[in-house]
């Protein structure tokens, strides 16, 4: 199997309770980013023919270093871009060779490659729990969101639950929690040692994981919301990490990246994953249920109904 | 305690496979019934359809019913019945009803001696109702030429009851007033709003699967696992 990258999906928020929409979000998310066998190019990118043979092109090993585009040299992005008759994204260049992909024929100029699909391999998934300090109304303490996400992914074998949002002192800016997890992500690789280090190994090279943000439409369009954000972080979360924004009902996520600058710039960075279950699932709905004593069972795993019960939570 | 009426609901269906929309119903259906203060429910049934039901891409009834009974496990009062589904053919869905009101009816503590027919010291026990759990969609199809009998639908409607979960995309207060035997029992016809809009359906479940894709969280894990170990919903006509 030719070298994907390696993704960790990262969704933070209240999950007060977590519900199964939640959980579906993960799961959604990732089939998205596989895309079992299919090329395709993204929906939002220009329609793209065929199949392009990077041989013929000349470009065979021009960038065959596998690491992130980030820590790629001027130079070195300078001279990609100069090989590149179209107007093509160093970027764009390098994942696509990382890919495998023995090639991709582009039918027409200056059309911006959006290699990403089926070129990802999603190693896991985070939930972070918000820190009690975010000071939302009917707000379940930090310990017990978090020990009912817990519960709730006993049954997963790819999705972690991650307390270090909520055990801070204060709450924290989104941007800063990505950039812990991305620490910690790359502190967690297998260490080069010896006279192997920085050279490709004979295996296809492991290339470096990317943690990308995972949240609902409804995420995207906060950003519009006037002194919420801060523009420099959403430029980071868009630029160092990149998101995956499963749809919900009601939310046209395209509008709100053409409605902004610095989202249409790292379009290509923002997946926008189609829920086909529309779902009105939500944690609101949950909490005003179990207020009025209604049943919530189906809607969040059982184990976490259980919890709920227990410890006397949204009554 | 004033007496509330027993009920038992019963859900018809091809259950291909089952899934937690389908489990909802219950709930869902059972809170509305309990919020009026007239009945208590005392239980529920799913009853998968007959295998010459013949409907496309039908997994074989013992997949179906078995499939069932593994989401039913951390259910308390909800249970499966096959009965249905091993007739020799496929039967009409008052029939399904008439057949689970005698059994009901059956199950009754049987009064013997001289206090037969007389009412004990405590509030009498009153008769169970047996009900059709169904979504909007059921009440709909009564509209469709030549799949109802007319009879049917009133026994339905006026020996049973029925308790009717409204999804996406149905206005069942139309289908009621549309219809001249519904209008005159809809007393008996419980319309329930289920505020999670949901399009969770088989339908889609099983194109997921046949795509490969996750259906976890839509279903529970243990018919996940049967369907994978029986390699049921591959698309591949197996």
């Amino acid at each position: 199997m030719k070298c994907r990258i390696p993704v960790v999906l990262l969704a933070c928020g209240s999950f007060n309770p977590i519900t199964n929409m939640h959980l579906r979000l993960f799961e959604v998310a990732r089939d998205h980013l596989h895309q079992t066998g299919q090329l395709g190019w993204g929906g939002e990118a220009s329609p793209m023919e065929g199949l392009v043979d990077w041989a013929s092109w000349g470009f065979a090993g021009a960038c065959h270093r596998h690491h992130h585009h980030s820590h790629c040299s001027l130079a070195h992005r300078t001279e990609c871009r100069s090989l590149l008759p179209l107007r093509m994204r160093h970027r764009e260049f390098c994942t696509c060779l990382i890919s495998g992909h023995g090639g991709v024929r582009v039918g027409t100029y200056n059309v911006t490659v959006l290699p990403f699909l089926g070129m990802y391999k999603v190693i896991g998934g985070i939930i972070s729990p918000v820190n009690d300090n975010y000071r939302k109304k009917d707000l379940a303490a930090a310990h017990h969101r978090v020990a009912m996400v817990r519960l709730a992914l006993q049954t997963s074998d790819w999705i972690r639950v991650d307390p270090w949002e909520s055990e801070q002192v204060q709450w924290m800016e989104t941007v800063k929690v990505l950039r812990h997890h991305h620490r910690e992500l790359l502190r967690s690789l297998p260490q080069t040692e010896g006279p192997e280090h920085g050279r490709a190994r004979s295996s296809a090279p492991t290339a470096v994981p990317e943690l990308k943000l995972l949240c609902g439409a409804d995420f995207l369009k906060s950003f519009q919301t006037p002194n919420l954000w801060k523009d420099a972080h959403i430029q980071e979360i868009v630029e160092k990490f990149g998101m995956v924004c499963v749809s919900r009902t009601g939310h046209n996520p395209k509008e709100y990246i053409s409605g902004s600058a610095i989202l249409q710039r790292y379009q290509h960075n923002i997946h926008l994953v189609r829920e086909p279950v529309q779902n009105e699932l939500s944690s609101t709905y949950i909490r005003r249920a179990l207020s009025q004593g209604q049943s919530v069972k189906y809607l969040l795993p059982d184990a976490v109904i259980t919890y709920i019960k227990e410890h006397n939570l949204y009554t | 305690m004033k007496c509330r009426i027993p009920v038992v609901l019963l859900a018809c269906g091809s259950f291909n496979p089952i899934t937690n929309m389908h489990l909802r119903l219950f709930e869902v259906a059972r809170d509305h019934l309990h919020q009026t203060g007239m009945y208590k429910v005392i239980g529920g049934i799913i009853s998968p359809v007959n295998d010459n039901y013949r409907k496309k891409d039908l997994a074989a009834a013992h997949h179906r019913v078995a499939m069932v009974r593994l989401a039913l496990q951390t259910s308390d009062w909800i249970r499966v019945d096959p009965w249905e589904s091993e007739q020799v053919q496929w039967m009409e869905t008052v029939k399904v009803l008439r057949h689970h009101h005698r059994e009901l009816l059956r199950s009754l503590p049987q009064t013997e001696g001289p206090e037969h027919g007389r009412a004990r010291s405590s509030a009498p026990t009153a008769v169970p109702e047996l009900k059709l759990l169904c979504g909007a969609d059921f009440l709909k199809s009564f509209q469709t030429p030549n799949l109802w009998k007319d009879a049917h639908i009133q026994e339905i409607v006026e020996k049973f009851g029925m308790v009717c979960v409204s999804r996406t995309g149905h206005n069942p207060k139309e289908y009621i007033s549309g219809s001249a035997i519904l209008q005159r029992y809809q007393h008996n016809i419980h319309l329930v709003r289920e505020p999670v809009q949901n399009e969770l359906s088989s339908t889609y479940i099983r194109r997921a699967l046949s795509q490969g894709q996750s259906v976890k969280y839509l279903l529970p894990d243990a018919v996940i696992t049967y369907i994978k170990e029986h390699n049921l919903y591959t698309g591949d006509g197996s």
